[in-house]
């Protein structure tokens, strides 16, 4: 798989909704966070960081968790245009007088 | 889900009285009672206590039938539904949402994506199940269904968890279920916000008839007026809440139509009117305003 689309911007949007995915990803393979940071090779601390959307992922450790927890090229599409959306509701709520109160 | 167990012998009792009483065929005990068949059988006759009654054979229950496990434990579900959901239909709908079916799942199958892609298929499936509907109703996208659905779906996320933000984002992602489809290719191929609007304005039809649709184009403004007749939805019309919440989703959701094409979400000026039984939403849009940013992934 292709993550370059994955890799470019990943602002805090992006970041929450990838770590919410990875999250539901993990607990249904019934995974700890101790099982996939062995996999990950980083600290649970580390990883807890990931799943809480406060860490940028990297090439090497986004490839290990496509590979671990089976995450579909699809769906990551998908959240990255999600994350698109919700920044865009967040910058037109603040700005855009006919957003809906 | 399920508050009121409160030991295991009554756990046991109770999974043996909604046995009998939706009237499971024995050789379907091993979906509920996880087990080999003789290990079921030994159960059901009271033969072995091997098998300890817990959460997970309620909620076996519930998924083989679709019905919430709450009213399973508490004896409130609609046994006819149950029945028929166990020998004829599995996708047969509650009597809740069979009055006035105006719209189709296909509407918000776009949540139900959105759900599964962030809290899990489990999530979505208890999702549904609570609402007494079976974790494969999605199969069949094009099922009639009412306007209640839609509310009570809203209202139910917001209740499990759903922020503010995120009940908006639910209005906004309608892209995860249409931009495949015919109609979305349609919207894709659009080159101005007329053409989106005017695209939306021809295929109503496909979304819902609940709302008589009223559609003006006068200079570069669409003005969209929606009238929803009150008496034909009666529980809408006693939970104003759930009410106000489908109406602020469909407001977003008129919004981001553009974004099929790949253009930014145009929010509309909206005056709402609420006479006796009538819910009139006047919707104004000017399309030759131009909106920024553009979207795309800004750096922090």
């Amino acid at each position: 798989m292709n993550i370059d689309f994955l890799l470019h911007d990943q602002n805090e949007f992006f970041r929450q909704y990838m770590a919410k995915h990875i999250k539901q990803k993990r607990l249904s393979l019934d995974y700890s966070v101790n099982d996939i940071s062995s996999h990950l090779h980083i600290s649970a601390q580390s990883y807890r960081k990931i799943e809480s959307g406060q860490k940028k992922l990297n090439a090497e450790i986004l490839n290990k968790l496509i590979d671990f927890l089976h995450l579909e090229e699809n769906d990551l599409h998908n959240l990255v245009q999600i994350s698109v959306i919700a920044q865009g509701n967040s910058f037109f709520k603040e700005l855009n007088p006919n957003y809906p109160s | 889900m399920i508050e009121k167990r409160n030991h295991r012998s009554c756990e046991c009792q109770r999974l043996r009285g909604i046995i009998r009483e939706v009237g499971i065929p024995l050789r379907r005990l091993t979906d509920v009672v996880s087990g080999s068949p003789q290990q079921c059988l030994a159960w059901w006759s009271q033969q072995t206590n091997q098998i300890h009654i817990n959460e997970k054979h309620f909620h076996n229950l519930a998924t083989l039938i679709g019905i919430s496990e709450n009213e399973l434990f508490d004896g409130t579900y609609d046994k006819n539904l149950a029945r028929k959901r166990l020998f004829e239909d599995l996708k047969t709908l509650p009597e809740r949402y069979l009055e006035n079916q105006n719209s189709f799942l296909r509407n918000s199958a776009h949540i139900f994506k959105y759900m599964v892609l962030t809290r899990g298929q489990f999530f979505a499936d208890q999702i549904l199940t609570s609402m007494n509907l079976p974790p494969v109703i999605y199969q069949d996208a094009d099922q009639a269904i009412n306007l209640t659905y839609f509310a009570d779906l809203l209202e139910i996320l917001a209740k499990n968890g759903f922020s503010n933000d995120e009940m908006d984002m639910l209005g906004s992602i309608l892209f995860l279920a249409l931009q495949d489809t015919p109609l979305g290719i349609q919207f894709k191929n659009s080159e101005s916000l007329f053409d989106v609007y005017s695209t939306l304005a021809a295929n109503f039809n496909y979304f819902d008839t609940n709302f008589d649709y009223k559609n003006e184009f006068i200079g570069k403004k669409y003005i969209l007026t929606t009238t929803l007749p009150l008496e034909q939805h009666r529980s809408l019309k006693r939970k104003s809440e759930s009410l106000q919440r489908l109406m602020r989703y469909r407001n977003i959701l008129l919004a981001w139509f553009p974004y099929l094409a790949g253009m930014s979400p145009l929010f509309p000026k909206t005056e709402t009117i609420k006479v006796k039984d009538i819910y009139r939403v006047r919707y104004e849009l000017t399309l030759d305003k131009e909106v920024r940013p553009p979207l795309q992934l800004l750096k922090n």
